[in-house]
C-alpha cells in the first residue's frame, strides 16, 4: 500500500477516534498494565491501576493473554453497560497493545436484522410442530371414525338379523291362530272368526278355538299385560298350555267348566313367572247341545253378547284374577243360554282403547254399536277411528255366531 | 499476594436455546420471556467459592448458531471449559450442539463441556428422551436438563464445570 500523506494519516485518524470512541491499553511482559488512555470511560475502563495485573482489572481479556499471534481480533465484544467493542491486539517494543473501537451502533443494526431472522425461523419451526401435531389428530380422527363406521355397520347387520328373525317370530305367532269355524256343535250350527294384528312385529295377544268332543266349542282370549317379544314368548307359552289339556283324558270336563282349565294354567304360569307379566283372559265353552256358553273371564274386557234382535248385553261375570299372578288364585264361571242369531264379541283392549289423533278411546259403546257388522266391519271401523295414526297395541278378537238349528239334525 | 483464580467458560448452542438467559440465571437471578438474541460476545463474571478458594469465572455468552451465521470458533481461544445447551424442545438444537462439539474439539481439543438440555419447564413440548440422554452419557458426556426460568440445574452446572478446569 502506497504511503499516505501525513495530513490524510492524522485526517483519518482524527475521524476514527472521533467516531470510534477509541481507547488503549499497554501491557508487558508480565501481564502489567504499563499504561492506558483514549476513552476509558465508554467501556467501564476508567478506574483502571497503572502497574497492576491487567487480567485482574479486565477480566474480559483472560485466555487471550498472552497473546498467541499478533495483530488479533476479537469482533463484537459487549463489555459493561451494553457497549459493544471490537478488540485489536498489536505487540511493539515487546508490549502488547490493545485497541477498543465502539461498534455498538453496527452491533444493533446487525442485531435487529438477526432477531427478525430467528423469530421467523422459530415461527416457521412452531407452525411445523403445529402442522404435525394436526396431522396426528387428524389421523387418530379419521382412525376413530373408521371404527364408528365399522361398529355401525355392525350394529345395522345386527337390526337386520333381528328384524329377520322378528318377522320369523311373527309369521310363527300368526300361525297360532286358528282358522274360521264353520261347523255343526251339538245341534247348532256355529261360526267362528278371529283377528289377530300385533302392534309390533310379535304381539302379546292370543286367539284361539277348538271342538272337544262333538257338541263343545271352546275359544279363548288373551292378553298379555306387555308388548313385544317378551310378550309373545308369555303368549305363545299360555296357548301351549292350554293346547295341552286337550289331549288329557279329562279334557271334556277340564272344559265344560273352563275354570278349571283355566286354574291349571294360572298354576303353571304363576309358579314361574320371573317378569312378572300377567294374562288377561276370557275363556268360553259353548255346549251346542245345551245351547249354553260358559266362560271364566280372568281380568278382561267382558264379552258383547248380542241378542238377535239387537240388543246387545254384557258378559261382564268376574271370574277371577289375570293369569300369572298368584299360583292360587280361585277361579268361577258364569253361564248364559244362546239362542239362533245371538252372536258373542271378544276383543282386547287393544280395540277398545284405540285412539283417534286427539287421544280419545274408541270405548266399548263403539264396539257394542257395531257388534253384528263382523269383524272385517269392526277393524275397519277401528282403522277408520285411528285415522292413520299408529296402532298402539295389539289387537285381537273373536267372534261367535250361532245359526239357525242344522237342518239335518233338525230333520233327523 | 497470590494470582487470581480466573477462568473463561465459553456458552455455544444453536440460536434461542436459552444461552443468555442461563447466564443471567447463573449470574443475576433473573429471567425473562423476551427473547433478545445475541450478537458476538458479552463477556460477565460470576465468582464462585470452592472450598474456601475464590474463583472468578469469566463467562463468554456467545452467539447462537444457525445455517446462516456460522460460530466463530476464535472466540474460545484460551477457554478452559464450555457449556453446550440445546432447548430440549426443540429436537434440532440437539444436533447442533453434538456439531459444535466436534468442531470445538477438532480445534482446542478435549476441553471440559457440559451438555445442558434447556426448558425443562415445559414437559408437554419435550421432546428429548430419557434414552436419548443415557446414550450420550454412556459415551462419557456429562447431560443435565436445566431451565433458566425456574434455575434448575443451573448452578449445579456451572459448578461442575469449574470444579474440572482445576483437574
Ligand atoms: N420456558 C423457558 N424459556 C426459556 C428458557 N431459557 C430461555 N428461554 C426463552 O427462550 C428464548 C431465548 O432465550 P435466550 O437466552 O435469549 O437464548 P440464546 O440461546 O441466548 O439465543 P441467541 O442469543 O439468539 O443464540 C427467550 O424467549 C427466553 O425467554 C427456559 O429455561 N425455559
Ligand atoms: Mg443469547
Amino acid at each position: 500500500m502506497p504511503a499516505l500523506p501525513p495530513s490524510v494519516v492524522h485526517r483519518l485518524s482524527a475521524l476514527i477516534v472521533g467516531e470510534r470512541a477509541v481507547a488503549w491499553l499497554q501491557i508487558d511482559n508480565g501481564l502489567t498494565l504499563t499504561a492506558a488512555g483514549g476513552r476509558l470511560d465508554r467501556y467501564g475502563l476508567a478506574a483502571l491501576r497503572r502497574g497492576e495485573p491487567v487480567l485482574e482489572q479486565a477480566f474480559f481479556l483472560e485466555g487471550l493473554l498472552p497473546l498467541e499471534e499478533a495483530p488479533y481480533f476479537v469482533p463484537s465484544m459487549e463489555l459493561s453497560g451494553g457497549v459493544a467493542a471490537d478488540l485489536h491486539f498489536h505487540i511493539e517494543n515487546g508490549c502488547v497493545w490493545l485497541l477498543l473501537l465502539d461498534v455498538t451502533a453496527e452491533r444493533d443494526a446487525t442485531r435487529r436484522i438477526q432477531q427478525k431472522a430467528y423469530d421467523m425461523t422459530l415461527l416457521q419451526e412452531k407452525e411445523v410442530l403445529l402442522n404435525r401435531r394436526l396431522e396426528a389428530v387428524n389421523a387418530a380422527l379419521r382412525a376413530t371414525r373408521g371404527e364408528l363406521e365399522a361398529s355401525r355397520d355392525l350394529a345395522r347387520r345386527e337390526l337386520e338379523r333381528k328384524h329377520l328373525e322378528l318377522a320369523e317370530a311373527r309369521t310363527l305367532q300368526l300361525a297360532l291362530a286358528p282358522p274360521p269355524f264353520r261347523g255343526v256343535v251339538g245341534t247348532s250350527a256355529v261360526t267362528v272368526d278371529v283377528v289377530l294384528e300385533p302392534a309390533k312385529e310379535v304381539g302379546g295377544d292370543l286367539v284361539d278355538h277348538f271342538l272337544i268332543d262333538d257338541d263343545l266349542l271352546v275359544f279363548l282370549l288373551g292378553d298379555v299385560s306387555d308388548k313385544g317379544a317378551g310378550a309373545a314368548l308369555m303368549m305363545a307359552r299360555t296357548h301351549a298350555l292350554f293346547r295341552g289339556i286337550i289331549n288329557r283324558p279329562d279334557a271334556s270336563a277340564l272344559f265344560r267348566a273352563p275354570e278349571n282349565a283355566v286354574r291349571l294354567v294360572n298354576r303353571t304360569l304363576s309358579a314361574s313367572n320371573a317378569s312378572c307379566m300377567f294374562v288377561t283372559l276370557l275363556i268360553a265353552a259353548f255346549d251346542g247341545a245345551a245351547n249354553r256358553l260358559t266362560y271364566t273371564r280372568a281380568g278382561h274386557v267382558p264379552p258383547f253378547l248380542r241378542r238377535l234382535d239387537g240388543a246387545v248385553e254384557r258378559l261382564a261375570v268376574a271370574g277371577g284374577v289375570p293369569l300369572g299372578l298368584s299360583e292360587d288364585a280361585v277361579y268361577r264361571s258364569a253361564s248364559v243360554s244362546l239362542r239362533p242369531g245371538d252372536e258373542v264379541l271378544t276383543v282386547t283392549d287393544g280395540i277398545t282403547e284405540a285412539m283417534d289423533p286427539s287421544e280419545c278411546q274408541f270405548g266399548e259403546d263403539r264396539v257394542a254399536a257395531v257388534a253384528g257388522g263382523g269383524l272385517p266391519r269392526l277393524l275397519a271401523d277401528v282403522r277408520a277411528f285411528e285415522a292413520g295414526g299408529v296402532q298402539s297395541d295389539d289387537i285381537a278378537a273373536v267372534l261367535l255366531q250361532i245359526g239357525n238349528r242344522q237342518a239335518s239334525c233338525a230333520a233327523g | 499476594m497470590t494470582a487470581m483464580l480466573q477462568k473463561k467458560i465459553c456458552m455455544l448452542g444453536a440460536f434461542s436455546v436459552g444461552k443468555t438467559s442461563l447466564i443471567r440465571r447463573y449470574v443475576s437471578s433473573v429471567f425473562s420471556d423476551t427473547y433478545l438474541t445475541t450478537v458476538g460476545v458479552k463477556i460477565d463474571k460470576k465468582t464462585v467459592d470452592l472450598d474456601g478458594r475464590t474463583m472468578n469465572l469469566i463467562l463468554w455468552d456467545l452467539a447462537g448458531e444457525d445455517d446462516v451465521n456460522a460460530l466463530r470458533l476464535s472466540y474460545l481461544r484460551g477457554a478452559a471449559a464450555y457449556v453446550l445447551v440445546a432447548d430440549g424442545t426443540r429436537p434440532a438444537t440437539l444436533d447442533v450442539a453434538l456439531s459444535l462439539r466436534g468442531r470445538v474439539e477438532a480445534d482446542y481439543g478435549p476441553l471440559p463441556f457440559v451438555l445442558l438440555l434447556n426448558k425443562n419447564d415445559l414437559p408437554e413440548q419435550w421432546t428429548i428422551t430419557e434414552g436419548d440422554m443415557d446414550g450420550l452419557r454412556a459415551a462419557g458426556w456429562w447431560v443435565r436438563s436445566s431451565s433458566a426460568r425456574s434455575g434448575e440445574g443451573v448452578e449445579d452446572a456451572f459448578m461442575d464445570l469449574a470444579i474440572r478446569t482445576l483437574r
